[in-house]
């Protein structure tokens, strides 16, 4: 089928001997209507991003190619290690010297030393008090399991580094659940 | 910071945002029918000015210039308003028969203000016509100055905004008509009308 565009021609705007767009009264009250409510909606919401404005544009400006960080080394990554696992050795010592923690660590010690758990002396669970449920029956022992440091969190090289210094403590025979 | 080539007296970036920005800001308020949108548009403006600074030959005056970016990232966001608008519009027409979504309790007292006034529909009309009337009788440039950012004749600047005016007229005319279609603010959120 032979392409058949339907061109439309706008009408060219009447115009007046000085080349003003001659308009109609209710088109000229419109227009300065506009005018209007342009100034009240300018008034109304002003622009108050100048300053932010500014600095973007400032750190948009080219900025010379930064070269690419060559890769570490394998001295420059054994030293994080070491540097990494002394923290966490710092990090040890911190915690072991805090209050809270301290009676647990020294009995973590002295549990692991006996090939028994102690048996903490029975404690009863709280129960709640109900209609429904006897109130005679036994009420049964809580066995309460002794302090654990646990390794929540710990990241790897961290690890090792723990894992090295308790290796090194012949002393005591700890256990560690991860 | 310089903007102009060596053959132009240097600008600095900042002084121009000081001297331009608010009347681009008003320009994008009345172009793009919102306030919110209004800050982007502004903001991208300037950035793109800063971006690419050679692109300014001096051929105009600066104010014409950054005019010319602002229209030429409405059109952007327009087309691109324009392909989500179509896809809602189809989810419209398949939603089942219920009443209309209102905008909600928290809708911000600004849309009531805009829908109120002459530019939210404005921002109704085709392009040419809407910038046409915007740069005449929102930032009153001369049309010799509108023709130069439109980049389009003197002739078709005059006929552009009068057939503008003509066409705000018409919708004026048939604002009592039940809406039968999307809501008549372009930019409303119907996320929560789907």
């Amino acid at each position: 089928m032979r392409f058949d565009p339907k061109l439309v021609q706008s009408e060219d705007a009447p115009l007046d001997i000085d080349g003003e767009i001659n308009l109609p009264d209710d088109l000229v009250e419109l227009a300065s209507q506009l005018h209007d409510d342009a100034a009240f909606l300018a008034l109304r919401y002003p622009a108050q991003v100048v300053a932010q404005v500014a600095a973007q544009a400032n750190v948009v400006t080219p900025a010379p190619v930064k070269e690419l960080p060559a890769r570490w080394s394998a001295s420059r990554r054994q030293g994080w290690l070491v540097a990494t696992a002394s923290a966490a050795l710092v990090l040890l010592v911190v915690t072991s010297l805090s209050s809270p923690t301290n009676d647990a660590a020294r009995t973590l010690r002295e549990s692991a030393a006996s090939p028994t758990l102690p048996m903490a002396s029975p404690v009863t669970a709280p129960v709640i008090a109900s209609p429904h449920i006897p109130q005679d029956l036994p009420r049964l022992p809580v066995r309460t399991a002794p302090a654990a440091m646990f390794l929540n969190g710990v990241s790897g090289p961290e690890l090792e580094g723990l894992l090295d210094l308790w290796q090194n403590e012949h002393e005591t025979d700890t256990r560690i659940s991860i | 910071m310089s903007l102009l080539p060596e053959s132009q007296p240097p600008l600095d970036i900042d002084d121009v945002i000081r001297q331009y920005f608010a009347r681009i800001h008003r320009a994008a308020l009345v172009l793009s029918g919102n306030p919110w949108d209004a800050d982007d548009l502004a903001q991208e403006t300037f950035l793109v000015m800063a971006k690419q600074p050679a692109s300014f030959q001096g051929r105009s005056s600066l104010y014409t210039y950054l005019y010319g970016i602002l229209l030429n990232l409405d059109r952007r966001e327009r087309r691109r308003y324009g392909m989500r608008r179509r896809k809602l519009q189809v989810l419209w027409d398949n939603e089942p028969t219920k009443p209309r979504t209102t905008p909600g309790a928290d809708t911000a007292a600004e849309v009531g203000e805009w829908k109120n006034s002459l530019w939210g529909r404005v921002a109704l009309l085709p392009d040419g016509q809407r910038q046409a009337l915007v740069l005449r009788f929102s930032e009153q440039l001369r049309y010799d100055e509108i023709a130069e950012a439109l980049e389009c004749p003197l002739g078709t600047v005059k006929s552009r905004i009068f057939h503008g005016l003509l066409a705000l007229r018409r919708v004026l005319e048939e604002e009592g008509e039940e809406a039968r279609h999307l809501p008549e603010f372009p930019y409303e959120d119907l996320s929560r009308a789907i």
